[in-house]
């Protein structure tokens, strides 16, 4: 066990768009999840991450131990990708596809990679653009293993998958997490699914990283009050956010131990609230310990 | 000794390659490439007949074919598999003249099938080759290397299978812009900058549509040698040494192509590398 990933972007412009102050570590054994709205800035920071847009002065990104500046070879051999749209050529087949690519990783194992495509069931000669979706990304899952690879990068993998073949990828996901030891950090807009995944979350927001901590003491540090929005004034002091319909009215609070009004039901927000609460402005940086 | 075993091992490489790449042919590309061949069969079967300049029609049309069933397909996997620096520009280096290696082979090696079907001199169809056809590889070479180089394909769409540069130039803009919004912020000296940004950005697109008109005249010039084909197909005289003259041109205009590709490349390279030698864009 140990930091497979160690990030630290002071600052990084993309075509008008800053990320800011992004500091945060993946364990290895543990799924990291990279959330936030459209634009915040996710597929900004993984393409900096995976060497995909160069990193500014300052910047540092270490995988497995390595340095990315310093020593670019050794810490790609250290990472594994899946990506929505693979980058591999898809007129290949996935056996081919090993054979041509794999070899230049140093650790490459082609026993493992022919194991790993059985065990995910992907026939070995179809050209990849013929396969699933899902079997796109299990494909790409296989070959990232087979290289021993530590950490995995993932962007939106489950994004187009229906839900069971998405049931079945993070599965997967739980198993190799398990057997290869290995770090995840999983960019996705399917936050309720990521939430019982996730040991740790890195929420951004307008490129800035809001909060890293482990998921529950996110989720623990909020709560949400919901009743008749005539008893919310009683609690505006302590209320961050509201949001209203037509037949509830909701309230976030912070989870500091103060009891609720017994009239308002209290529950444990999910992410997906957390989420809405920070595209409202609620939750900003300032406010959060973390 | 050594010096063979080099070379044997360089030879083995290409052979491997070209044999990944024909059986990446099956599919659509392999439908493509079949009716390419066929034409040029029943091609050379009627030049029989004595039409020199048709023979020269179907390496272009068989050229053009090449072109596109073979897309660019490294992409950002040049930049996801571990390689050094050093080593990418080698793998690129080597990509693109295996590429290059793999058209020339097979046009020379269906030259000698024409050649013993029909009877056609071979030594002439080997200079048309060099003259007309080999330009096209070159320029072909060229869109793989830019291609190949052409990063994060996500967020700037590659142009795909013809010209365009915009990779190189998004990357120019993102310095300007970048120090731009870095210099919003101070006062005095954001005016200055903006001004020179602005100097730079103009400079630039001036650049670069110089550049776009020459890569046109580039793609255009041996097109043109087909459609000639057609347009003179009376003037036998005159039409051979309009297909030589443009020939040359388009070869002369393909290694230029290939030259500044290249150079924008390993600049491009060298910018993304990584190194931490590369210009400061952000804290100006």
């Amino acid at each position: 066990m140990g930091t497979v990933l160690d990030v630290r972007i002071p600052r990084l412009m993309r075509e008008g768009f800053a990320l800011k102050e992004i500091e945060f570590q993946v364990e290895a054994g543990y799924l990291t999840a990279l959330l936030g709205v459209n634009g915040a800035g996710k597929t900004t920071l993984l393409s900096a991450i995976s060497g995909l847009i160069p990193l500014p002065d300052g910047a540092e990104v270490l995988i497995g131990g390595y340095s990315f500046r310093e020593d670019e070879r050794e810490a790609k051999e250290c990472m594994g990708f899946v990506f929505d749209d693979s980058p591999f050529d898809e007129g290949m087949s996935a056996k081919l596809t090993g054979e041509m690519y794999g070899p230049y990783y140093r650790k490459w194992d082609a026993a493992k990679f022919e194991a790993y495509l059985e065990r995910f069931e992907i026939p070995k000669k179809r050209a990849l653009r013929k396969l699933s979706k899902g079997m796109k990304m299990k494909f790409q899952l296989a070959f990232a293993l087979s290289h021993a690879a530590s950490f995995l990068i993932m962007d939106e993998p489950a994004a187009s998958l229906d839900p069971i073949f998405r049931d079945e990828f993070m599965d997967v996901l739980s198993e190799v997490l398990e057997e290869e030891c290995c770090g995840i950090l999983l960019s996705s807009q399917l936050v309720s699914e990521l939430e019982a995944k996730a040991d740790y979350t890195v929420m951004l927001h307008q490129g800035e990283q809001l909060f890293y901590d482990s998921t529950e003491n996110i989720l623990d540090r909020y709560r949400l009050v919901r009743g008749r929005y005539e008893l919310f004034p009683y609690m505006k002091s302590r209320i961050l956010g509201t949001r209203l319909s037509e037949y509830t009215s909701e309230g976030l609070i912070l989870n500091d131990g103060d009891p609720v009004r017994l009239d308002l039901e209290c529950v444990r927000p999910a992410m997906e609230d957390i989420m809405y609460y920070v595209k409202q402005g609620v939750i900003k940086k300032g406010t959060v310990k973390g | 000794m050594k010096r063979r075993k080099h070379f044997g091992g360089y030879f083995l490489f290409l052979v491997r390659e070209t044999l990944f790449r024909i059986k990446e042919l099956w599919g659509w590309r392999g439908i493509a490439m079949i009716f390419t061949i066929a034409y040029m069969l029943i091609d050379t079967f009627e030049s029989q007949t004595g039409a020199e300049i048709r023979s020269l029609t179907f390496q272009g049309i068989g050229a053009i074919w090449m072109i596109l069933i073979f897309p660019p397909r490294m992409g950002k996997l040049l930049y996801l598999l571990p390689f050094s620096v050093k080593e990418r520009m080698r793998y690129l280096r080597t990509y693109s003249v295996t590429y290059l290696s793999f058209f020339v082979m097979i046009f020379i090696f269906l030259g000698g099938i024409i050649f013993l079907i029909s009877g056609y001199p071979y030594l002439l169809w080997v200079r048309s080759f060099v003259f007309c056809t080999f330009p096209f590889l070159m320029l072909y070479s060229g869109i793989v290397v830019k291609n190949i180089s052409d990063t994060d394909r996500r967020q700037y769409p590659a142009s795909g299978w013809f010209f365009s540069t915009r990779g190189c130039w998004q990357q120019e803009q993102d310095n300007v812009s970048s120090i731009k919004e870095d210099c919003r912020g101070a006062a005095g000296i954001a005016a200055k900058k903006a001004e020179k940004t602005e100097g730079e950005e103009k400079k630039e697109r001036e650049k670069q549509g110089w550049f776009m008109a020459f890569e046109v005249t580039c793609s255009i010039i041996p097109l043109l040698q087909c459609c000639g084909n057609w347009m003179f197909t009376g003037l036998y005289r005159i039409a051979p040494w309009t297909f030589y003259v443009g020939g040359v041109l388009a070869y002369v205009s393909a290694i230029a192509g290939l030259i500044i590709y290249w150079n924008r490349i390993s600049e491009q390279l060298k910018r993304k590398g990584n190194t931490g030698k590369e210009e400061c864009v952000c804290n100006l």
